[in-house]
């Protein structure tokens, strides 16, 4: 039973980044989506009882999480969401979970941005700082720093595709 | 790729797009949904545009692919960097189910609070009124929860709650307490001393002392307490304090340290000059005896409301203000972060080694003891940040043993330093460790560099410390740069692999091997001096200075394959200061006992 327990503990901690991504995609960005997580968590582990190991535990996970997303949707303020539950399905539906290792080349990915864009990363990602503030230390608007993001985003995103590919022919 | 411009908030910004299997919407469409998914990952995105990207996404799955590639990459990005409380995630404990359910309640109830705040900025006059009799009335050791909000919400709201301080707290500031201790029940704690010593003599400074509103003054020593509402405060001598309630305290001379967990966001310092209102954080206060106060975040968020206008200031971390008086107004200027201008931690006297409180005192960036790993990770003593993780092939036995890392022939591991693009090497630093070679060879102690894509050379040295040995090329019996036997200090701006540039320091004299021997490079401005065992060994001279920062590694050259310049033997005490190791300070150090000395070994 402890071996099981132990088991259990693994899996979760295992999906955390991949079910906080998948809240994400739902939610459409990060606000609240860690709020989200902790309840995702709590569901998994009053329900660790309940879990059948000879299923795939991905789905069963993801599955609680679509449903935390939706009844989270149902106690916020309808004017502060942005998705409705129709378009929430069917993202849902389309996400690709492979975000462990996407996380495992992303490090590498990053280390091949140029020192200024790894800088914006690090201000916004790890500092929390919003696009205004630091435009404003950096002579930029607003908009033009969330564009870099956008554009860094997207570079990161190929450089981990391409990995991947890599990896997988390899 | 093919290149497209759009303008952007009046700017041209100039972006690629890359084909990516044909899965990119094109023309405007693209250039509409891209402005679309930016402002909503901003949080900006307006209800009407949230209606038109939510119908853009129901029907085109292209754009959903656009759309769930760039919110997973913000997903990871914050996963990565450990924003907004990620690293808490990487590790659930079934343990802490308790604690994770009170979260959920506790989220629950911040989020009808957010509701209430909207509310609470329409009638600031009644906020004001209830905020002066919440204070009256408040008698419990835990605060009230109205200012618990979680970190990603205080981004967004940050402006907002301290609105509502400013208005609450500004004008609160009442003529100083007296200073005979008032009667009333403690509002603090001291969890402990190094040397404390007040100006009220009959008071005392020991572990458990309960301190009551009042006003105290530190004359000697380092004090360390904890406020009822849950936040830590380290105080410097010569400091005077008002202790004002369970989360609020006046510093009027000194330097304080504030430690805020979750639990006791919104801990209030005053200062002259301003009122400092804390969003979860550690930072640094210091006041002068002109009033003027220098604020520091070390970590997380801190905003300074500016006495007598509505000017507030958000400081984030590793930023620095000071605030002073001219003409009448408070001027607040950004000044450079001065890690060594306060004490952040008190060592504990009784556990401590002498050399290890020595090296403490002397405040380093980065001391690794290697005591031990947990999870595969040495402890940085001087706080969170810039922890090292052991990196081994899993064969052999490099790893900690008796409290110093051991580097096996067999297993070539290194030690990374996690988060290392914060460490502000520019102009001083110097590097202390002590080694034992396991015989003349060469291998590289410390490096720093900054990481590049080239495969053969994935670092750029920046600076080296390292040990000199045969090469087995014969060209290098003849390079003047290569001198076996002997420790070599290398500073190289920028970094680079090119060996014909940087500076290198060489030890006077040769190194012993199977034999502890302490070892610090200090660059002063433009000298470089090398210490072995207390001793000036060597000297250079190199004016530049770095510009960028660096990742930080042990063991070898690079901080990943291939191998190169593996060091054999054994590494301990590693600290590295941002600033000059005085030559008093290198002899004082060496002439302590190394910590593990006591676990057997004779050769020091």
């Amino acid at each position: 039973m402890e071996a099981d327990s132990q088991q259990y503990h693994q899996i979760v901690t295992d999906f955390q980044s991949s079910l906080y991504a998948f809240i994400c995609s739902l939610m459409g960005g990060s606000e609240n989506a860690r709020d989200v997580l902790q309840e995702v968590n709590l569901v998994l582990w009053s329900k660790a009882g309940e879990y059948d190991s000879s299923r795939e535990f991905r789905p069963w996970a993801f599955r609680i999480a679509y449903l935390q997303v939706l009844a989270f949707r149902r106690r916020q303020q309808r004017d502060r969401l942005v998705f409705d539950d129709a378009l929430i399905n069917t993202i849902a539906a389309e996400f690709v979970d492979d975000v462990d290792s996407r996380l495992a080349a992303l490090d590498r990915c990053i280390d091949g941005l140029a020192e200024t864009h790894r800088d914006l990363l690090r201000k916004h990602y790890e500092e929390g700082r919003a696009p205004s503030s630091i435009g404003e230390s950096m002579g930029r608007t607003a908009n033009a720093v969330a564009a870099s993001l956008y554009r860094i985003r997207r570079v990161l995103a190929e450089c981990v595709e391409r990995s991947l590919r890599l990896e997988g022919s390899g | 790729m093919r290149g497209t411009k759009f303008a952007i908030g009046g700017i041209r910004v100039s972006e690629k797009l890359p084909n990516s299997d044909g899965a990119e919407p094109s023309g405007a469409k693209s250039d509409g949904l891209r402005l679309l998914i930016t402002d909503l990952i901003s949080g900006e995105l307006a209800p009407r545009e949230a209606e038109r990207l939510t119908r853009l996404l129901a029907k085109d799955s292209t754009a959903r692919a656009e759309y769930q590639r760039q919110i997973v990459m913000h997903a990871m990005l914050h996963w990565r960097y450990g924003g907004a409380g990620m690293s808490d995630q990487s590790e659930i404990n079934p343990r802490t189910i308790l604690e994770l359910m009170e979260e959920v309640e506790e989220a629950a109830e911040r989020r009808s609070r957010q509701q209430a705040l909207a509310q609470v900025r329409q009638g600031t006059d009644r906020a004001l009124q209830q905020r002066k009799s919440a204070s009256l009335g408040r008698n419990s050791h835990r605060r009230a929860r109205a200012i618990i909000i979680p970190r990603s919400v205080a981004y967004v709201l940050a402006g907002s709650i301290v609105a509502l301080f400013a208005l609450v707290i500004y004008g609160l500031w009442p003529q100083p307490l007296p200073t005979t201790v008032a009667t009333v029940e403690g509002v603090a704690t001291v969890e402990d001393s190094v040397e404390a010593e007040w100006r009220d003599s009959e008071l005392s400074s020991s572990p458990g002392t309960r301190l009551s509103r009042g006003r105290y003054e530190l004359v000697g020593g380092i004090l360390e307490l904890s406020m009822d509402d849950g936040a830590m405060v380290m105080v410097e001598s010569p400091a005077i304090m008002e202790l004002v309630a369970a989360g609020r305290m006046r510093l009027h001379r000194g330097k304080l340290v504030g430690k805020v967990p979750r639990s006791a966001i919104g801990f209030v310092v005053e200062t002259p000059l301003a009122t400092l209102v804390d969003l979860g954080t550690e930072f640094g206060v210091a006041v002068d005896e002109h009033d003027a106060s220098n604020v520091q975040v070390f970590d997380g968020r801190v905003e300074a409301v500016i006495r007598g206008d509505d000017q507030r200031v958000p400081l984030v971390r590793d930023q620095a203000v000071r605030m002073a008086l001219v003409d009448g107004r408070t001027q607040v200027s950004v000044v450079p972060l001065e890690q060594m201008q306060f004490v952040r931690r008190l060592p504990n006297r009784e556990k401590v080694p002498p050399y290890a409180a020595a090296v403490l005192k002397a405040k380093p960036l980065i001391y690794w003891r290697f005591e031990a790993a947990e999870r595969g990770t040495v402890k940085n003593e001087m706080g969170g940040r810039f922890q090292g993780r052991i990196q081994t092939s899993g064969v052999g036995a490099t790893g900690l043993r008796d409290g110093v890392m051991v580097f096996e022939p067999s297993n070539p591991g290194l030690v990374v330093c996690e988060n290392p693009r914060d460490l502000p090497i520019l102009r001083d630093y110097s590097v202390e460790l002590w080694m034992k070679p396991a015989r003349q060879h060469r291998g590289a102690l410390v490096s720093m560099g900054v990481q590049t894509t080239d495969v053969k050379h994935p670092t750029n040295s920046g600076i080296l410390v390292a040990v000199c040995g045969p090469t087995g090329r014969p060209r290098d019996l003849e390079d003047p740069k290569n001198r076996p036997g002997y420790i070599r200090f290398l500073h190289r701006s920028p970094p680079t692999e090119d060996g014909r540039f940087g500076t290198s320091c060489y030890s006077g004299e040769r190194y012993t091997a199977a034999t502890w021997q302490h070892v610090v490079a200090v660059k002063d401005g433009p000298e470089m001096r090398l210490y072995v065992n207390g001793q000036l060994s060597g000297q250079a001279t190199d004016a530049s200075v770095f510009s960028s920062s660096f990742c930080f590694h042990i063991g070898q050259l690079y901080a990943r394959s291939p191998v190169e310049r593996p060091f054999v033997g054994e590494l301990d005490e590693l600290a590295v200061y941002d600033r000059v190791l005085r030559a008093d300070e290198v002899i004082e150090h060496f002439e302590l006992p190394r910590p593990s000395l006591h676990r057997g070994d004779t050769s020091r």
